[in-house]
């Protein structure tokens, strides 16, 4: 009897052979041999160690999830509750206030001289940079204490304008008087950080701001408090906020950096 | 949370939920579309989609199978679909190009190297059967209600594909008498 095919063989790993081919086999070592190799293929075939998906794949289900709305998508920084809050009164505290500090500065000053914060105490730092909007506390007069940051700017070359001093306290200097021509640049960088105040208010009112909109909304607002440093450098509201809106921006940085290696669940 | 949980939650939408299974899971629906497939790009597009058929067919299981099972059919049955559309696309468009299939397997000992590499070379009505009955257990009659055949016909074809892939372990040049290509 010639050898078994290799069909045949591969047949007798599943089913009994019929008589002929148990004959043969018993004769025959290559088609023994076979069939050896046969069942070990089959067997090896059966245990063969799942491959692991790429790790990014994840990224793109969760994205086709996402785009299908078959998921409900978690909020992606629960944190930021408080934050928003915290913002949407700021720009009504922070309105009222710079409005006031202004051009409503008592009797000494004209609606055209804006009179800045007078001195104030500065609270221990937190372990953290205040809360952009944080309600001011301690104010007095018109002037609004800044809960002091603790933080000082992570690069101090890039955020020039704050004036940190021994740790865990920020330096507030004594109120000044505007310098003449001064008040129409303060006036309007007052507006734009304010402005910025209020987008990010907007921003972090919206459910489904996502991190990019609020980094950037950050960013903005960091570059509208420096700006507006750079004509007031003594102003403790705007050093306060400036100080705020960076340590907001690098809280949302990191929450971006973890997300990208954790996704938005 | 245990699974009855989290597929509760993610019948609900919960996305947390619908990630804690892919976790538990993604590695064996990623095995079985790899293995159909012949290739990762091919196995990622389908994984991606049996994933998605399977949070989009959630609502309705209803837990009287494993959850394994239920979402190992789904794998299945995408990867079959999407071969199936594959093949009409392909035959409509272009030649498919092989320099796809020439990628380094990863596994540690010899023969599984060589088997997984044979498997990716097996003509893909073969490794259809051979991947459902040989490595992921299922019946000749399963395999034949999936691929619409006789469970003789899947019986048969598996043979054949056996006799292949031992051809392609121990020569890769000489063809084997009587084997041939199965198509289905």
């Amino acid at each position: 009897m010639p050898h078994l095919t290799l069909e045949a063989i591969a047949r007798l790993v599943d089913e009994a052979p019929e008589p002929e081919e148990a004959l043969h086999l018993q004769t025959c070592l290559v088609c023994r041999r076979e069939l050896s190799e046969m069942r070990l293929q089959t067997e090896e075939l059966a245990q063969l160690p799942d491959p692991e998906p790429s790790p990014a794949a994840w990224t793109a289900i969760e994205a086709r999830l996402q785009a299908e709305g078959l998921v409900r998508r978690r909020r992606a920084f629960p944190e930021y509750t408080l934050l928003r809050i915290a913002a949407s009164v700021a720009v009504l505290v922070m309105g009222s206030a710079a409005g006031v500090a202004l051009w409503s500065g008592g009797d000494t000053h004209s609606p055209d001289t804006p009179y800045l914060a007078p001195p104030v105490a500065v609270t221990p730092a937190p372990a953290r940079a205040p809360e952009i909007g944080a309600v001011p506390t301690g104010a007095t007069g018109t002037g609004s204490v800044v809960q002091a940051a603790a933080l000082e700017p992570a690069d101090p070359e890039a955020e020039p304008a704050v004036q940190a001093a021994p740790r865990g306290r920020v330096v507030v200097p004594a109120p000044r008087r505007a310098r003449p021509g001064e008040g129409t640049g303060l006036r309007e960088a007052e507006t734009e950080y304010l402005r910025a105040l209020e987008e990010y208010a907007r921003m972090a009112a919206a459910e489904d701001a996502d991190p990019v909109t609020r980094l950037a909304t950050l960013e903005g607002l960091v570059r509208a408090t420096r700006s507006a440093l750079e004509r007031a450098p003594d102003d403790p509201v705007i050093n306060g906020y400036h100080l705020a809106a960076i340590g907001a921006r690098d809280a949302t940085l990191r929450q971006l950096a973890r997300s990208s290696e954790e996704t938005w669940y | 949370m245990t699974e009855t949980q989290l597929i509760q939650s993610a019948k609900q939408g919960d996305g947390g939920a619908i990630q804690a299974l892919y976790r538990q899971y993604s590695r064996r629906v990623y095995a079985v579309v790899r293995r159909m497939a012949g290739e990762d790009a091919l196995a990622e597009d389908w994984a991606q989609e049996a994933w998605v058929r399977a949070v989009r067919a959630l609502p309705g299981f209803r837990g009287d199978s494993r959850f394994s099972t239920w979402l190992h059919r789904i794998a299945v049955n995408t990867a079959l679909h999407a071969r199936r559309s594959r093949e009409r696309r392909v035959g409509r468009e272009a030649p498919l190009d092989d320099t796809l299939l020439e990628r380094p397997a990863g596994e540690n000992t010899l023969l599984r190297l060589r088997l997984e590499r044979a498997l990716e070379r097996l003509p893909e009505g073969m490794r259809r059967v051979l991947v459902l009955h040989d490595v992921e257990g299922y019946t000749h009659e399963e395999i034949g209600a999936m691929l619409g055949v006789a469970p003789g016909t899947c019986k048969s074809q598996l043979f054949k594909a056996r006799a292949r892939m031992r051809q392609l372990l121990t020569s890769a040049t000489e063809p084997v008498e009587g084997i041939e290509t199965c198509r289905t």
